[in-house]
């Protein structure tokens, strides 16, 4: 690793160094660019131009026109954006001062070429896709989860936002939390983090398993990037992947926008005002969604309300702003059904976000700073889940509250009770990032250098779980204690990274792309639980042919445990001590021991690194074919998940024979020096290791046809076939089998057994496979105003399988904590016994599960955008057209299952603009 | 008027004429069922004038003729199960032997066969072979697991007892005898149709003393407080007092209620430490004896697996009495072929109402007579005929409705 480093820097210095010589021979270029509306031939002003090879930008001014200076001879790519215009991206050769006219198309279903589904990106950087307004309009998507489904490899799907909605790349694993928490959604350059989100009992979510995307308004959203390969050292803090969202900034029309579909309604106003002069731009957004999951069941629904104010502008043509502040509100009710307010059951949760961000760049245009960028972002969320319910006594329930060691005479009661409690959580995050870019070039090769540092600051200090009365508590058991926030310490993280992007022009027209970089992070600096990690990350390209490219790459990714990884709750383990229940009640006597087991603050968590390496190859013809396909391999070695260790302590027993005495009014009291047992209970802490592997690798392929003229229908093909294998690589213990019922190791109950037994760890291993394609048809009649399109996702085949191989235990582990080896000699022994118990016995030969496969099925989109006049558009969707859902069996059980089960949902959406 | 009568013929005409068109399901032809009389009774006995009922598709209920043949008329084609039973006192089951066999005078014999799901499609004659089982001593009276609802209307189980009442004249001795609950995952890991000889116990529990320390008088009983023995009335209202149960499981003296002997759980697959009938079933509770130490018997996985529960295997033999009381699943009724017990344990099964329970049910075993407030309850080996739900589930009561 630190060889991979070292071999890094060095070779980026060495180029370095070798290019800025070069650098100074060539003059300097100034240009000119005029950039004018497509259809009235109008200046444009604000609009974004980017000199894509060296990092240099330009804002055009009120006459549409940006000057760049500075500027070195030969090959640059222009790029062009505007909100509410097609990007624009073109390549030109310069060799004198040169001032060019560039066109932009305003976006409309006008167009010749519409585009609604993704785009793939270009060779030599990582690979994404990127989503565009025009695709998300047609997608009629509600949330950021829905645009995911336009990504090859995944599956079409209609979201009901009544459950949290987290976001995975490349991977079929049931267990998500790795993935998703790996995941980085950055909003408008500032990240939304997951890592300061602690467990909430109440509504059952798990902190630190991704951000929960139903936050986030579609309608607001500008564009879409999902990165699935390997990302720019830029990106830290992840290991599957990061989404780059961009809202909507600078002028808009006024638009009102409803959708409405059986589960959802959501509606959104937005305008965008350009002040003229100086003064900026400024946008304003609002949206309100209201879902049910199920339009029979109304006591479940979700509510979101958000807004957002933007306000954009460029001070003296060289530095571009934007500021955003950005609320939200979520209510999720499970409450209004009128038979559990009888019964007294009450559960909901309710979220208030306040968000607020500011970016900018600075075009310096000087040889070591062509531009420097910079984004800051702080947000805090309020989060309260309640719930008021009946705890049932079941007929007797001790409650057990203590929060110290020892033993304690506990409340018997038999009568169930109303108990009140909840969770307040206040996640806050504050994030800062600085970074510089410039180009050192030469004839033949060019350089783009980027390179910058990061802080982020995360805590979360709030009241936690709590119960309304912790005498009546809502968990009378060891899982139920009250855990306040305000004691956990916050998250600090400090990051830098360099990156040399560089382009080779080889002869015979080839050309050679390397993005290079690495990345350092370092969490909780100077704490004892301090974390660290290299990330050296790599995406090369070859041009081979004006048609053909060939690309690969390799990179590590790592991802920062969260607090809810660092900082676990302390385990509560309470033992029975005495129970004694006579006739007469008045005269009961219960005691419980209580345990407390906290994980140190030096724990030796690692980050979860993923390592990821993707080779591909890309076709692109004059015709407007273009062909994509990629392998990948994901494997995350090291990600998180519980970690078992054991402690042992003694906890002693009392009965009515021995221990438990009667005073001389019939009150039994403890005589604690006499106890009728004594067991040695082991026990484990709450810790969290990086103890969860996962392997996900599979070829992803992009195919678009292009447009068959005579029908105007692009034809699109894409999908993947992937293979997700996860198993745990934590210590695997286990209790031996065969304690007799009458030994004292049985009277102890579960956690008393003579000794525990270690297995190897990974020998069973979940492997999901999936092969699935959409084939996607896009008519676009511009004359009409309209686009169609159709999409065909087959499943060829799903497979799971479940290796459980058999293994032998190869050592055990004393009520001392001693560890003693287990010998191939001691298992070939069909008499030897540890502590009375047969080895023999141990030896676990499970039989294999059957993989289960299941046959191929089908499923048909349908969707249909019109604009109607210029201010008035529709869009109408039908989601499994044909109602197709069979009833088919596997290859494991006969049994007749349906299938495409919840994907028939139709719905529209209209559109006003003034 | 006239018309409006000719009208109203002539639609009864064309009703009464497409009424014809629905016909009965054709029956099959006549058949003949053969009783045989179990192979140690003498020649020439034969099981006449006995009543055997046929439940399927249809019920019926045949009677035997004096050679012990049932001709039946013909019935709807299906699938059937084919019970009938005579209960005998040892005296007159000797003299039907032949040879002499040392079977107690006062001793219940009970004569009988279960035909679980047998398909009749077609007229096949059909020879059944009768079996012959002596009625122990102490049987399983009442079993009541389905829990109910307490005060505040949560779901309440740990009142959940077995009841075991001496069905002899002679004073019977619980002392070293065994109760068990037989495995009841899901799906059933060794049902009595795949293992003919065997039953698997999740827990088995062996009552203490030394040989006579604890007699059940004749038409007495014991309870065992199956998790907690205290009086539930005070936390429910349609439950049971507990606190006079006579044992309570526990794993160790002196812990629950002092007042109450433990019944020590001597094998136990799981790590709770009571006996654990579940609110919705199944719960095939058996009682047997044996001299052997049982834990020394064999303990095993569910089948394919090596880890997990451990089951305790005992042979069918060993079981004097036992109950198979099935899960009720929602739509249907209880699959038979998840039985625990074989067929001369319990040829039948006893289900409460419910699929999960909570609905404050026990099985009550039926009063087969009574002499002068002594109750005989009836002793069939076939829980479906000797079972009643009673929605009353007070131990030690035995003139509650149906079960007369």
């Amino acid at each position: 690793m630190r060889k991979a480093v070292l071999l890094s820097v060095l070779l980026l210095s060495a180029i370095w160094t070798a290019s800025a010589e070069a650098q100074t021979k060539g003059k300097p270029l100034n240009l000119k660019l005029s950039v004018v509306s497509d259809s009235d031939s109008q200046p444009v002003a604000g609009a974004a131009c980017l000199l894509t090879d060296y990092g240099i930008f330009a804002v055009t001014d009120a006459e549409g026109s940006s000057v760049f200076g500075n500027v070195p001879q030969g090959k640059v790519s222009v790029s062009v954006q505007l909100l509410g215009f097609e990007d624009f991206l073109q390549e030109y050769d310069f060799r004198r001062d040169t001032a060019v006219v560039v066109r932009i198309k305003e976006s409309s279903l006008m167009l010749e070429q519409v585009v609604v589904t993704a785009t793939a990106s270009a060779a030599g950087s990582s690979t994404s896709s990127t989503i565009g307004r025009m695709a998300i309009d047609h997608l009629q998507a509600t949330s950021l989860k829905d645009i995911m489904q336009l990504i090859p490899g995944q599956l079409m799907s209609s979201s009901d936002m009544t459950s949290e909605e987290k976001l995975t790349i490349r991977t079929l694993s049931q267990s998500t939390a790795n993935n998703a928490f790996g995941t980085s959604i950055m909003m408008d350059g500032v990240p939304m983090s997951d890592n300061a989100s602690l467990s909430d009992k109440v509504s059952g979510s798990t902190g630190g398993s991704g951000v929960d995307l139903r936050q986030i308004s579609a309608d607001n959203i500008e564009s879409v990037e999902v990165i699935r390969g390997i990302p720019s050292a830029e990106y830290g803090d992840l290991t599957s992947g990061a989404v780059i969202v961009n809202t909507k900034a600078g002028y808009t029309p006024f638009e009102v926008r409803a959708k409405i579909n059986p589960t959802t309604l959501n509606t959104s106003v937005g305008k965008g005002w350009k002040f003229g002069g100086d003064a900026g731009s400024l946008n304003v957004n609002a949206d309100f969604a209201r879902a049910s999951g199920d339009p029979r069941v109304k006591n479940r629904s979700f509510d979101r309300i958000s807004g957002g104010l933007t306000y954009s502008n460029t001070i003296g043509r060289i530095w571009s702003t934007t500021t955003k502040l950005s609320v939200n509100g979520i209510i999720d009710l499970r409450t209004a059904d009128p038979d559990l307010l009888v019964e007294g059951t009450e559960t909901g949760q309710q979220q208030f976000g306040l968000r607020l961000s500011h970016k900018g760049r600075i075009s310096l245009n000087k040889p070591l700073s062509r531009s420097i960028n910079y984004s800051m972002g702080f947000s805090l969320t309020d989060s309260k889940s309640w719930t008021s319910a009946i705890v049932s006594a079941d007929g007797g329930l001790p409650i057990i509250t203590s929060l110290t060691d020892g033993y304690c005479k506990v409340p018997y009661i038999t009568e169930s009770y109303r108990a009140t409690g909840g969770t307040v959580s206040r996640p806050l995050s504050f994030y800062a990032k600085v970074g510089n870019v410039f180009t050192a070039n030469t004839s033949t090769l060019k350089q783009r250098f980027n390179m910058g540092a990061e802080y982020r600051l995360e805590s979360n200090k709030a009241r936690g779980f709590y119960n309304e009365d912790d005498f009546m508590p809502l968990r009378p058991t060891s899982n139920g204690r009250p855990r306040p926030y305000f004691d956990i310490p916050a998250l600090s993280q400090v990051s830098a990274y360099l990156e040399d992007n560089l382009v080779w022009e080889l002869p015979l027209d080839m050309e050679f792309k390397l993005q290079g970089g690495v990345r350092a992070d370092v969490l909780q600096p100077g704490l004892p639980e301090q974390v660290w990690s290299v990330s050296p990350r790599f995406n090369a390209s070859l041009k081979l042919t004006q048609w053909m490219t060939l690309r690969g790459g390799w990179g590590r990714s790592n991802k920062t445990p969260g607090l809810a990884h660092l900082y676990p709750e302390p385990k509560y383990t309470d033992r029975e001590a005495a129970v004694y229940l006579p006739s007469d009640s008045s005269k009961q006597l219960v005691v419980y021991n209580t345990r407390v087991t906290e994980v140190e603050r030096n724990n030796s968590l690692k980050n979860a690194t993923n390592t990821k390496a993707e080779i591909g190859a890309d076709f692109s013809f004059k015709n407007g074919m273009t062909f994509s396909v990629v392998a990948y391999r994901d494997f995350l070695e090291n990600g998180f998940g519980n970690y078992t260790e054991y402690s042992t302590y003694y906890s002693n027993y009392y009965t009515a024979r021995q221990g438990i005495l009667l005073d001389s009014h019939g009150n039994p009291y403890i005589d604690w020096n006499n106890p009728a047992r004594v067991d040695t209970v082991f026990t484990t802490s709450g810790r969290i290791g990086n103890t969860r592997a996962s392997l996900d690798r599979g070829v992803e392929f992009d195919f678009n046809f292009g447009q068959i003229k005579a029908i105007r229908t692009t034809v699109l093909l894409s999908g993947a076939f992937m293979e997700t294998q996860t198993w745990s690589t934590g210590p695997n213990f286990s209790s031996p089998s065969g304690i007799p019922a009458s030994s004292v190791y049985a009277q102890g109950g579960a956690n008393t057994p003579p000794f525990k037994l270690v297995y190897p760890s990974g020998l069973q291993k979940d492997i999901d496979r999936r092969f699935s394609a959409n084939l996607r048809l896009v008519c676009n009649i511009p004359r009409m105003k309209m686009v169609c399109s159709l999409s065909n996702q087959v499943i060829f085949f799903t497979y799971s399988h479940t290796t459980n191989q058999k293994s032998d235990p190869y050592a055990w582990i004393d009520t001392d904590l001693s560890w003693h080896e287990i010998t191939p000699a001691m298992l070939a022994d069909p008499d030897y016994r540890i502590k009375g118990i047969l080895l023999s016995a141990q030896r676990k030969n499970p039989a294999d599960s059957n993989p289960i496969t299941q046959p191929p099925i089908w499923l048909m989109n349908m969707r249909l955008t019109k604009d109607v006049s210029k201010n008035f558009g529709f869009s109408f969707y039908v989601n499994n057209a044909f109602y197709y859902m069979p009833y088919q069996a596997s290859s494991y059980s006969g049994t007749l299952t349906e299938r495409n089960t919840g994907t028939f949902s139709f719905g529209v959406e209209m559109y006003v603009k003034i | 008027m006239k018309r409006i009568m000719t009208f109203a013929a002539m639609a009864a005409a064309v009703l009464l004429c497409l009424s014809c068109t629905r016909r009965a399901p054709s029956g099959t032809d006549p058949f003949l069922l053969e009783f045989v009389m179990p192979e140690e009774c003498r020649s020439g006995v034969f099981y006449a004038g006995q009543a055997v009922q046929l439940r399927g598709a249809l019920d019926y209920e045949f009677e035997t003729d004096i050679c012990g043949m049932v001709n039946v008329p013909g019935i709807v084609p299906g699938i059937y199960d084919i019970t009938t039973s005579i209960e005998l006192s040892g005296k007159e089951y000797k003299a039907l032997l032949k040879e002499p066999a040392s079977i107690s005078d006062k001793a219940r014999v009970i004569v009988g066969v279960s035909l679980m799901n047998h398909r009749i499609f077609s007229a096949e004659d059909l020879r059944i072979q009768l079996g012959a089982a002596i009625a122990g001593g102490l049987v399983i009276s009442k079993v009541y697991y389905s829990g109910t609802r307490d005060k505040m209307d949560r779901t309440y189980t740990t009142d959940s007892y077995v009841e075991i009442f001496n069905n002899s004249d002679e004073v019977a001795y619980l002392d070293g005898k065994y109760l068990g609950l037989a495995e009841s995952v899901s799906p059933a890991a060794y049902p009595a149709k795949d293992n003919p000889d065997s039953i698997y116990l999740r827990q088995c529990c062996r009552f203490p003393g030394g040989g006579t320390d604890y007699p059940v008088q004749p038409g007495a009983a014991v309870v065992v407080a199956a998790k907690s023995a205290r009086n539930h009335l005070e936390s429910a209202l349609n439950t049971v007092d507990l606190s006079n149960a006579d044992f309570e499981v526990k794993l160790t003296e002196g812990s629950g209620n002092p007042d109450v002997p433990m019944l020590p759980l001597i094998t136990n697959s799981t790590s709770v430490q009571y006996f654990n009938l579940l609110s919705g079933g199944p719960n095939a509770v058996v009682l047997f004896e044996t001299n052997e130490d049982v834990t020394l018997w064999p303990q095993v996985y569910q089948r394919g697996k090596t880890s997990g529960e451990l089951f305790l295997r005992i042979h069918k033999s060993v079981v004097t009495d036992g109950v198979e009381c099935l899960k009720k699943p929602a739509q249907t009724a209880p699959d038979v072929n998840t039985k625990r017990l074989q067929q001369d344990i319990d040829a039948g099964y006893a289900v409460i109402t419910s699929v999960n329970g909570y609905n404050h049910e026990s099985l009550d075993r039926k009063v087969s007579r009574s002499e002068g407030g002594r109750y005989y309850l009836s002793d069939t080996n076939n829980s479906s005929a000797d079972f009643v739900v009673c929605t009353d589930p007070t131990p030690l009561k035995y003139d509650k409705e149906g079960m007369q």
